[in-house]
């Protein structure tokens, strides 16, 4: 009889948890309050650095500072930790020095096999992009251009997410936690996110089909369509300066 | 086989039945009864034993020996008198109906035991083997191997084989597809007449016309052999080519390897204690054809006495010529004996069976139709050079070849040892010039003479390695001093590499110079690739060598599992949208495939077909018009897009190809009763301006105004036109208080006049804008219902002829870029647009359309066409404060130094274009 009653409790425990599970979304349901001297970080969390993976006990852990100053840590599915590491590479580059060569050191250290095509022109200037063969569990299409000229500066990159009922939000708040984004730009199409960064724009785009025909790099079939794209890149026009 | 196997007997009966000991003796060479000549394009599918393109005879016997010797398969064999191949291992072939499966090796090893390891072609299986077989009808089997020709064949119907072995167990049945089996008509033959037709008159009339120009302006001929055979020039080793006739004033603008074959002579000048010097234009050799920064065309100039005459091919090694045109040899069609040649106007030679070919016009006896073939020049050597000398001179006429055997006639001729040798002698080098030397070298002269080869492809090499240009030779180059500044090129070469010390030294690292493209790469150009289902049991459609593809990437790994084995696939979209699977190994980056030959003209390409990239191939709705033979008529789609063109063949002919909108043609034959109908439309025969007979759908021709043409030069002056169709209102120019008043724009309530100003501040003043912003009203129609009204901005348009230089490249909030070079020299970026099909390379008229305005879907600006453009030798006068899109003073960089202002030109030319 008594075993009667511990099956139900067990099944109505799991569906509890579930139900608070699909509630907060997938990533931010770990979310646990920690001494920062709990984790065994592999890299002291970098004071510019608004987040940090740390890989332990073979859990990918998003680890950061809230407004109080309390250290949380998040845990991330395999491809969600892909967008992460993904997103604070790509915060390296706007507005500081890095460039070409240390977006192909970044892209071997995650294990990628970079291809770097380099296109001279004479009057216009060089283009050199970068594209790894291979990706990481849950992205593809990384894409990076540079500017072929000494400085090597970035002009592009970007990277897709699977599509899903909420990809676009959950992309959204992996990015801006990830980079520690403020709030995004007004006055965007709704199938976007658009953040300014000192000089560089970060995007996230639910991708139409409209978006995919004619991509001059990547394949599309129309069972893409609601994948997200996820881009930084120069701020070519300032459109968020003006018409709000 | 039964068939096949009588073939052979026969031949070889025949052969010997029909021989004299005389023939056999004296080494003549005649187109005997029985044997088979390669048909030219049109018979693809006219011939019924597809895998023996490569089956031809050798009418050279060795000298007292009472056998015949015929080529298979690039590989030569013996035919004695008894009927039996004495090739060990060569009897007969089985029927086309076995194929290897997947993953058997083809050995290249003749005996079958594999010593050597050499294989030709791993993972086979797409295409049909014919299997060796003993006199008996046994396979020959050796070792548990089965030998086997492998025949692979293309779209356009050229076949490539492969002699091998394989091992018993990967061979399995197979039916061959019917449409490799078909029987050869008289219709057919029209074709072959119509095709060369439309081909060989257009080579014909490019050197007769540069040989009569320029004996017009120069009483002598500049190269003594000038008029004998123009097509069969070659030049020196190590010959330099500089982009003006003065090596004085001359870049070096090409080197070349030995054996560089000449297309043509354009022009003569002569330089003052220096000689004169040759304006060519030349085909590059195969010993360069790995090398993709070599221009397979060039134009340039050399000093007469760099050419040499190759009268006779022996002094020529196999593999030096090599001509990509026309290279479709498939199949064999029966010749009558006593046929005689009736004229003879190419020579084509290919490295994948070492061999080369005439195209010659044969009469055959007793048939009312002429047939053209393509005859293996060492087999018909003597006839072709009695032809040569005995015809060319008066093309038009037909050789009098009695109808009786020609055999006598050729064995005056001799054995090989009367074939000349080619006279390495270099031409007379003094030339006689009646124009002025002053006018000769004038800029103007210079200019029309340099500016007229332009609209060839051949600047693609040069820009595709533009540091690489040399520095100006001190003196003439003489053979020494060509040495000299050999050397010194390679230094300078050095420097070049040295400007990629941003390469990033990892072997991890796969870096390649040029645009990021992938491409199918085969093993041979010609071969075609059969891209698969998702299960890789059933072909979807196949590609061509080189045609350009994007690959899909999967959220993790690409590796498939297919049955016990785990492959390497990828999923891939070619440009039609067509989605397929294949291996790996087969794509690759488009300047890391060395077996893609460059792009080359058209035939007799004067513009139209090559240059034919609008962004949307769509052929709208048919117009309707009443066309007679020989009638003049426009192409004309409702939209403006391309106009899909087929070959005699019916074979949809590759995008650049395609016919845009206002093209004229000449209306050839329009009862095409049994011909296809692709898409459901009725086709015409037509000429284009080229000369080509092409198949297009006769709804898409008018004999009147065509509204959709791309308006040319659009009565603009200078051969400019507004890039944006429809007038942006001034919206680039300060004091314009309002540029837009339409409807559409009013929800922008925070819309700024100017901030789409060249040079205005952006990121709080960081930084300065590059270019003129073109905006554009929503609203405007749309090409298909892809485009979204909320993000369509209208369609734009070269400016000016040019040619486009860089492709779709990412730019901003999701749109493109393109950048295309124009005749003006001005570079111009056409940004925030969709990437669309432009590819790069292809040459752009003004008014073209080339795309279509995308809205970034940001703030309150309208669509607009984003428009920088650069010039070489001008500089901002802001220079040091404007810094294009980049940062001020961030190592003080700019986006180009060559970045200039066009506001009040722009604003001229929107003037001019819209009339307001």
């Amino acid at each position: 009889m008594k075993k009667s009653y511990i099956l139900p409790l067990i099944l109505i425990a799991l569906s509890l948890l579930l139900f608070l599970h699909s509630k907060n979304g997938s990533i931010f349901s770990k979310e646990k309050i920690a001494n920062k001297n709990s984790f065994e970080v592999s890299k002291p969390i970098d004071s510019n650095s608004p987040s940090k993976l740390v890989i332990k006990d073979n859990k990918r852990l998003l680890v950061r500072e809230n407004e109080k100053g309390q250290v949380v840590q998040t845990e991330l599915s395999e491809d969600e930790a892909s967008v992460v590491q993904l997103a604070q590479i790509f915060k390296s580059y706007a507005g500081t020095q890095r460039n070409e060569k240390d977006f192909i050191t970044d892209l071997l250290s995650l294990g990628l096999k970079p291809v770097v095509a380099r296109d001279r022109q004479e009057v216009i200037e060089d283009l050199t992009i970068i594209r790894p063969e291979n990706t990481l569990p849950g992205v593809r299409y990384i894409h990076g251009q540079f500017d072929g000229d000494e400085t090597q500066e970035l002009q592009h990159i970007s990277f897709e997410i699977k599509k899903g009922p909420n990809a676009l939000e959950q992309g959204k708040k992996l990015v801006s936690e990830s980079m520690g984004l403020g709030e995004p730009v007004k006055n965007v199409d709704p199938k976007m996110v658009l953040y300014k960064m000192d000089g560089y724009v970060v995007w996230l785009k639910e991708l139409s089909w409209e978006d995919m025909m004619g991509d001059p790099f990547n394949a599309y079939s129309k069972e893409d369509v609601g994948n997200v794209r996820i881009a930084i890149e120069r701020d070519i026009h300032d459109h968020s300066d003006h018409g709000s | 086989m039964a068939m096949i196997i009588t073939f052979f007997v026969g031949l070889s009966h025949s052969a010997v039945a029909e021989q004299d000991s005389s023939t056999l003796a004296s080494s003549s060479c005649l187109v005997e009864k029985g044997y088979r000549l390669y048909p030219s394009r049109a018979s693809t599918k006219a011939t019924k034993n597809v895998g023996r393109k490569d089956l031809r005879v050798q009418c050279l016997g060795a000298p007292g020996e009472n056998r015949q010797m015929i080529a298979f398969a690039g590989k030569k064999y013996f035919i004695d008198s008894s009927g039996v191949i004495s090739q060990r291992g060569f009897t007969y072939i089985s029927e086309e109906k076995y194929r290897v499966k997947e993953d058997f090796v083809l050995w290249a090893d003749a005996m079958g035991e594999g010593k050597k390891g050499a294989f030709y072609n791993s993972g086979i299986g797409r295409e049909f083997i014919q299997v060796f077989q003993t006199a008996e009808g046994q396979p020959i089997i050796q070792n548990g191997r089965a030998q086997v020709m492998l025949n692979q064949r293309n779209r356009r119907g050229k076949f490539v084989t492969y002699n091998g072995w394989v091992s018993v167990e990967g061979i399995q049945e197979f039916q061959v597809p019917s449409s490799h089996i078909k029987s050869l008509k008289e219709n057919d033959v029209d074709s072959v007449m119509e095709d060369i037709k439309a081909f060989s008159p257009l080579l014909h009339s490019k050197f007769t016309q540069a040989h009569q120009t320029l004996k017009k302006s120069y009483k002598q001929s500049p190269i003594s052999q000038i008029g004998s055979n123009p097509q069969i020039y070659i030049l020196k080793e190590n010959t330099q080519v500089f982009d003006r006739p003065s090596a004085l004033s001359g870049k070096v603008i090409a080197e070349l390897e030995a054996y560089q074959r000449l297309d043509g002579f354009l022009d003569v000048r002569c330089v003052p204690n220096h000689g004169c010097m040759t304006q060519i234009q030349l085909d590059s050799s195969p010993l360069l054809k790995n090398d993709k920064n070599v221009s397979k065309k060039i134009v340039g100039w050399i000093q007469n006495e760099k050419t040499v005459s190759l009268s006779a091919r022996s002094k020529i090694p196999n593999d030096t010529l090599a001509m990509s045109f026309g290279s479709e040899f498939d199949g064999v069609v029966q010749v009558s004996k006593g046929s005689e040649i009736v004229d003879l106007n190419l020579e084509i030679c290919l490295s994948e069976v070492n061999s080369c070919f005439h195209r010659v016009l044969l009469r055959e006896v007793g048939k009312a139709k002429d047939l053209v073939a393509w005859i293996l020049v060492d087999d018909f050597r003597d006839p072709v050079q009695k032809f040569i000398a005995a015809n060319l001179s008066a093309k038009s006429e037909r050789a009098p070849i009695a109808q009786e055997d020609p055999r006598p006639k050729a064995a005056t001729k001799g054995s090989e040892s009367e074939v000349k040798p080619a006279p390495q002698t270099s031409p007379t080098t003094e030339k006689v010039s009646k124009a002025p030397l002053s006018d000769l070298l004038s800029d103007e002269a210079m200019g029309k003479a340099l500016q007229e080869p332009s609209s060839l492809p051949e600047e693609k090499g040069i820009q595709r390695r533009p540091r690489r240009v040399k520095a100006e030779p001190a003196e003439q180059p003489t053979e020494e001093s060509t040495e000299d500044a050999d050397i010194a090129d390679e230094e300078e070469s050095n420097v070049g590499e040295g400007l990629e010390e941003g390469r990033y030294d990892d072997d991890r690292v796969v870096e390649v110079s040029g645009a990021f493209q992938n491409v199918v790469c085969l093993s041979l150009d010609g071969n075609t690739l059969n891209v698969k289902d998702e299960s890789f049991n059933n072909v979807l459609f196949t590609l061509n060598n080189g045609e350009k593809i994007k690959v899909f990437q999967s959220f993790g790994s690409n590796q498939k599992k297919l049955g016990r084995k785990t492959y390497d696939v990828i999923k891939i979209q070619d440009t039609n949208a067509n989605i397929g699977w294949v291996s790996k190994e087969f794509i690759s980056l488009e300047s890391e495939c060395n077996s893609i030959e460059s792009e080359r003209p058209a035939e007799g390409n004067t513009g139209s077909e090559e240059e034919s990239p609008s962004t949307e191939t769509d052929q709208g709705e048919p117009q309707r018009s009443k066309l007679e033979i020989d009638q003049k008529a426009t192409v004309c789609t409702s939209t403006g897009g391309d106009l899909s063109v087929y070959n005699l063949h019916f074979e949809k002919l590759e995008q650049k190809y395609f016919l845009s909108s206002g093209d004229q043609v000449t209306v050839k034959d329009n009862l095409l009763k049994d011909k296809p109908k692709p898409n459901g439309y009725k086709y015409i025969q037509i000429q284009d301006k080229s000369g080509n007979l092409r198949y297009v759908a006769k709804d898409f021709l008018t004999t009147s105004k065509c509204a959709s043409a791309i308006p040319v030069d659009a009565g603009v002056s200078g051969g400019y036109i507004f890039p944006t169709t429809v007038s942006t209102g001034y919206s680039y120019i300060s004091n314009n208080s309002r540029p837009y008043r339409l409807s559409s724009l009013t929800r922008f309530s925070g819309y700024r006049n100017n901030w789409g100003l060249y040079g205005a501040r952006r990121s709080g003043g960081g930084r300065a804008h590059a270019a003129t912003d073109l905006y554009q009203p929503f609203g405007l129609t749309r090409p298909s219902s892809n485009y979204s009204s909320k993000y369509f901005g209208g369609a734009f348009r070269a400016m000016k002829d040019g040619k486009v230089v860089r492709e779709a490249t990412y730019f901003y909030l999701g749109t493109s870029y393109i950048v295309v070079h124009h005749a003006d020299d001005v570079v111009s970026r056409y940004g925030e647009i969709y990437p669309g099909t432009i590819y790069r390379s292809k040459n752009v008229r003004a008014g073209q359309t080339l795309g279509y305005i995308k809205w970034v879907g940001v703030g309150a600006v309208p669509p607009m066409l984003h428009f920088e453009n650069y010039k070489p030798g001008d500089r901002d006068v802001r220079r040091g404060v404007l810094s294009g899109s980049k940062r001020i003073n961030r190592r003080n960089s700019q986006r180009s130094k060559h970045l200039f202002d066009r506001t009040s030109f722009m604003k001229s030319l929107e003037r001019k274009t819209f009339g307001k």
